[in-house]
């Protein structure tokens, strides 16, 4: 049994919206994977719950023009599974396919994965690498946000009130030839929260990295992009040192905290590892020669 | 013969059809919930109590507290109860307590209408308290000079024993020859079962008795402790136990079904249920205990063990519980595993502390101690360059050996050939070598570690259970027994000897799960790997006494003395040769005119004896350096287990067994903040092994009929996990050539050890 006062079920996203203004502690619900945690644990109590699994506008992974449209609705399982996906950005299917297990893909939704604004989430760190903009529906109707720019803090994101993140999309220039690859290091295989993810594309030119965008999970308080390693990388032959380089500039970008599960200097290790690990998996499918 | 034979389990069909019923399953309708207001601190005292906005709220039926509660100490270990009072387990908690003792001690008790309301209730109540500083370590708590966690034990000290073997102690061995000496210390964490149904009851009155339906692996016991526990009449209590969702030895302890019995009664007898969520199972249940061992060895240039001492120190948390035993259990495994030409030393100490309470866990502190010794040989073989597998074989357990302080004895020993199938699987002996020396950031290694294990408790505890076989109208069999079935199989392995000394086939043999104290016949319950050993014994011997009645019935009706055995439903004579079924015997036998007899047998079985099982586990492992993390890669256990009943069912035993020695070597800890709030009681934080992380796991038995076995069997239930660590562990050290004393190796305890050596 769950605490809430009620749930509404709205068809529209002009109902759903009106709902979110008028009802008092209102909150969206779409799967609850996180939501109803969060009340079982206390944490949220008597809310009005917004569910929006009933409107169609959410919903749909799509190409429109050559840029990926992905509904805030979509399951991690869809987006894991998705032919257009998994050719135009396959780091996209890859990181859905390492949140949680088998039965919170098939629940979890990519809206939900941003807007709960937690560092550790997996899908994130490959949108901020591809400069993903959030569709937003509200009060005042559409507007586009960057995800780079939606994170105020743990927890917390960009959106006003009535506001409801409606669909991710990808432009095809932030995808045409750039190649990449995430790896999420947690303690166990499955079941489990990234300790360090760590997604990485580049564009090469022969074996010079033409561009690269680098984006973290778990970096800091909220998801990163290590914009300094990247204009230090750019336009840089590949070689082991460039490696070694990327490495060194990640560890000394990222900001991560001391934990009871993980010490700083640990996660800053697990870091530089990794992100040399994804840099070298990135150029190699990018065809640069490692 | 039906055992040795891997029939499928007699539950099956039920359990995957989501048929068989579980306790939360049979809850009455319109039951009250209640649940507990645990405490906010972990050592201290409670001045206040208010509970009357709780009290207003609507929903709520009642509220009481620790100032409510009988004046009555009580025991909680799932032990036989002893008539002897200085064998009593130690009774140090009440149904709820004023002095709290850990984070999440027992304060107050809401009864609501739902849970929703019960959980509002328990924000609702306010509780003031004078807290002390809390000791979360054994240091901490012997170290002390501030007020005892129990009064009766004022230096924090449960028990402090020790044992010597041979006329010397160490020491004085030590001083008079040149030997090869090692020393070690191991740390070992506080670990929890993760069974996979939490614990819960509820209780109701019925004819003026208390009924409480448990999930519990003692539903015998704990009708005695609910009696003791509410000052009334065991006899007034009925405990029934249905199917249950895995114990692994954290519900061989009564846990709430006292105060839940108690709450009931408050109310007038109405259904009152008690379900723990995850968090309160992993902070209020029970934990295998953390240990501190300590071992020192002597040796000769042969690489034989001349003399060892070893402290043992057990983290027994807030309450007694099994207490001294566990690490007593521990202690005695040194001198059993092993055997000092000399002297054999050795001090093991309870300690309590302000953390989650110590109970039984899967190997009843085997796994600790064993990971203490064998990382200890591994060490010494590496110092000394000894061949692992020599170096054990010049001292370990032989057949024909007899504990000397307990007389526990090894009847039948395949060790060595445990650890010869297994050097062959892995080839170990090679990779061993091999592995030794490596560069690189990914590197491989290969570890083994042996064990011993008893069956069963005797003659440390009373062995007894009692089994009744009765014949039904159609010739099929009726088998009732105490002993309980938790997931390991029991039933299924019960019903294979029913059906094989009878002589009538699997499906002729029923057997009702459920346990009622009402109803079913006094055993123990299932613990210490004892159930196919003590009350096999039970079941083989009333199975005897039925056909035994059985032929005589039949030459009863035959007028004839010919009636020689029951072969598959048939009672034949000497030649073989049918004389009539089971089925007509049993309708003339229960509706005879003249002689009607209800053919049943009820057959108490006094176990006085035991018998040592043993075993190997190797395992290969890749570690890399650069981020800490150990992969499993290959992992085999070869039992010498007697007689293997359920080949499958075994195995199965063995597939867990590894699991959760994977997860003890690995990544499994309970840890605490300094103020004794756990970090992790719960299935993230605290990370047991998920499938993806496990590797394919191999089992492999040894098979040799033991003469003291009703079927040649001996323990399996607890062993599969006792090797594992120290095997994995050893691996790690094989291929990093750093030595790891302290469990769970994670990665991060790995990086650390390669920050020190400046690899990283």
């Amino acid at each position: 049994m769950y605490n809430f006062k009620n749930i509404f079920k709205p068809s529209t996203l002009e109902a759903a919206s009106k709902l979110l203004l008028e009802k008092e502690n209102a909150m969206i619900i779409a799967a609850g994977t996180d939501v109803l945690i969060q009340i079982r644990e206390g944490r949220l109590r008597d809310k009005n719950l917004i569910s929006i699994q009933d409107i169609p506008d959410i919903h749909g992974i799509k190409v429109v023009n050559g840029d990926l449209h992905i509904g805030a609705f979509e399951t991690f399982t869809n987006i894991q599974f998705n032919e257009d996906v998994n050719e135009l950005i396959p780091e996209l299917a890859l990181s859905a396919s390492t949140v949680g297990g088998p039965q919170i893909r098939n629940l979890g939704t990519i809206g939900g994965n941003i807007c709960n604004g937690i560092t550790s989430a997996d899908t994130p760190s490959t949108l901020f690498a591809h400069n993903a903009l959030l569709e937003i529906f509200g009060p005042s109707g559409i507007r586009y946000h960057e995800i780079t720019d939606f994170y105020v803090r743990f927890g917390v994101v960009k959106l006003e009130p009535g506001e409801i993140v409606t669909r991710v999309i990808i432009k095809a220039e932030e995808m045409d030839n750039y190649f990449g690859h995430y790896i999420k290091y947690a303690a166990r295989e499955a079941m489990d929260i990234a300790t360090s993810g760590c997604s990485i594309n580049v564009k090469m030119n022969g074996n010079v990295v033409e561009d690269i965008r680098i984006g973290f999970a778990s970096g800091g308080p909220i998801p990163m992009r290590a914009y300094n390693t990247e204009k230090l990388i750019k336009g840089k032959e590949f070689n082991e040192a460039l490696v070694k380089e990327l490495g060194d500039s990640c560890k000394g970008e990222v900001n991560p905290h001391s934990s009871w599960d993980a010490q700083r200097d640990f996660r800053l290790q697990i870091t530089h590892e990794i992100s040399m690990r994804v840099f070298k998996e990135a150029v190699r499918q990018a065809g640069g020669v490692i | 013969m039906a055992t040795g034979k891997s029939y499928k389990r007699v539950d099956a069909a039920d359990k995957v059809t989501g048929r068989a019923k579980y306790t939360d399953d049979l809850v009455p309708v319109g039951a009250l919930v209640a649940k507990v207001l645990h405490s906010k601190i972990a050592n201290g005292l409670v001045t206040k109590i208010d509970t009357e906005k709780a009290k207003a709220l609507k929903g709520v039926e009642a509220v009481f507290t620790c100032f409510d509660v009988p004046d009555i100490v009580f025991p909680t270990a799932g032990h036989p109860w002893s008539t002897d009072p200085s064998h009593q387990d130690v009774a140090d908690r009440k149904l709820l307590n004023t002095r709290v003792r850990y984070y999440g001690d027992d304060v107050a008790v809401v009864v609501a209408e739902n849970e929703v309301i019960a959980d509002e209730a328990l924000r609702l109540i306010e509780v003031e308290y004078d807290e002390y500083e809390p000791l979360m370590t054994i240091d901490a708590a012997m170290n002390s000079k501030g007020k005892p966690i129990h009064d009766f034990k004022p230096n924090n000290v449960l028990v402090k024993s020790n044992y010597n073997v041979g006329d010397k102690t160490f020491d004085e061995v030590v001083g008079e020859g040149d030997y090869l000496i090692h020393e070690d210390v191991f740390e070992v964490p506080t670990v929890q079962h993760c069974f996979m149904e939490n614990a819960n009851s509820f209780a109701y009155e019925e004819n003026s008795k208390i009924v409480v339906v448990s999930s519990t692996q003692i539903p015998h016991i704990c009708r005695r402790v609910v009696g003791q526990a509410l000052g009334i009449p065991w006899g007034q209590v009925r405990v029934i136990k249905p199917y249950i969702g895995g114990g692994f030895g954290g519900k061989q302890d009564v846990l709430y079904e006292p105060l839940n019995a108690w709450v009931c009664k408050q109310l007038g007898g109405k259904a009152v249920k008690l379900e723990l969520s995850r968090e309160e199972s992993f902070l209020n249940t029970r934990v295998r205990h953390a240990m501190r061992i300590t071992i020192k060895s002597a040796l000769n240039e042969e690489g034989e063990l001349i003399a060892r001492k070893a402290q043992l120190i057990s983290d027994q948390g807030a309450y007694a519980s099994h207490g001294h035993s566990v690490v007593a259990g521990a202690a005695h495994i040194t001198k059993m595993l092993y055997q000092d030409k000399i002297a054999t030393s050795v001090e093991f100490i309870t300690v309590y502390t302000n953390k989650t309470v110590g109970g039984a866990m899967r190997g009843y502190g085997v796994p600790q101690i064993t990971f203490a010794l064998e990382s200890h040989m591994d060490n010494i073989a590496r110092k000394f360059n000894f061949d692992d597998i020599e170096l054990r074989k010049k001292n370990m357990i032989y057949e024909g050996f007899v504990d000397p302080l307990n007389t526990i004895p090894s009847i039948t020993n395949e060790l060595p050939a445990c650890i010869e199938v297994g050097d062959e699987y892995l080839d170990f002996t090679r990779k061993h070598k091999e592995y030794k020396n490596q560069t690189g950031d990914i590197r491989r290694g290969v570890g083994m570690a042996i064990f011993a294990y008893k069956t069963g408790v005797y003659p440390i505890s009373l062995e007894t259970s009692t089994v009744r076989v009765t014949l039904n109208q159609d010739g099929s069999i009726q088998v009732v027994l105490g002993a309980t079935e938790i997931g390991q199989g029991a039933d299924t392995v019960f019903s294979q000897m029913a059906a094989e000394i009878v002589g009538v086939s699997m499906d002729k043999v029923h057997l009702v799960s459920t346990q009622d104290t009402d109803l079913t016949p006094y055993d123990s319950g299932a613990y210490a790997s004892r159930q196919s050993y003590v009350s096999g014994h039970a079941v083989k011997k009333a199975s005897i006494q039925i056909k035994q009645e059985i032929l005589e019935y039949c030459n009863y009706l035959t007028g004839e003395e010919t009636a020689h055995d029951v072969q598959e439903n048939i009672i034949v004579d000497i030649n073989g040769k049918d004389i009539m079924t089971l089925a007509n015997l049993a309708v003339e036998a229960q509706y005879h005119r003249l002689n009607s007899k209800h053919l049943s047998a009820e057959v108490t079985h006094h176990c006085d004896t035991n018998t040592i099982s043993h075993g190997v586990c190797m395992a290969e492992v890749e570690v890399d350096l650069k981020t800490g993390k150990t992969t499993v890669l290959d992992i085999i256990n070869v039992h010498d287990s007697g007689k293997i009943l359920n080949p499958q069912l075994a195995l199965g035993q063995v597939h867990g067994g590894v699991s959760m020695g994977l997860g003890y070597a690995l990544s499994e800890e309970l840890l605490y903040d300094e103020k004794g709030k756990p970090y992790n009681g719960n299935l993230l934080g605290y990370k047991i092994q998920t499938a993806l992380d496990t590797p394919n796991i191999t089992g492999k038995f040894i098979e040799k009929y033991d003469e003291s076995a009703p079927f040649g069997n001996k323990a399996l239930g607890e062993p599969p996990t006792v090797p594992v660590a120290p095997a994995i562990r050893n691996a790690i050290v094989n291929a990093t050539g750093i030595e790891f004393n302290q469990i769970p190796i994670t990665a991060e305890r790995v990086f650390n050890k390669l920050k020190e050596i400046k690899y990283v």
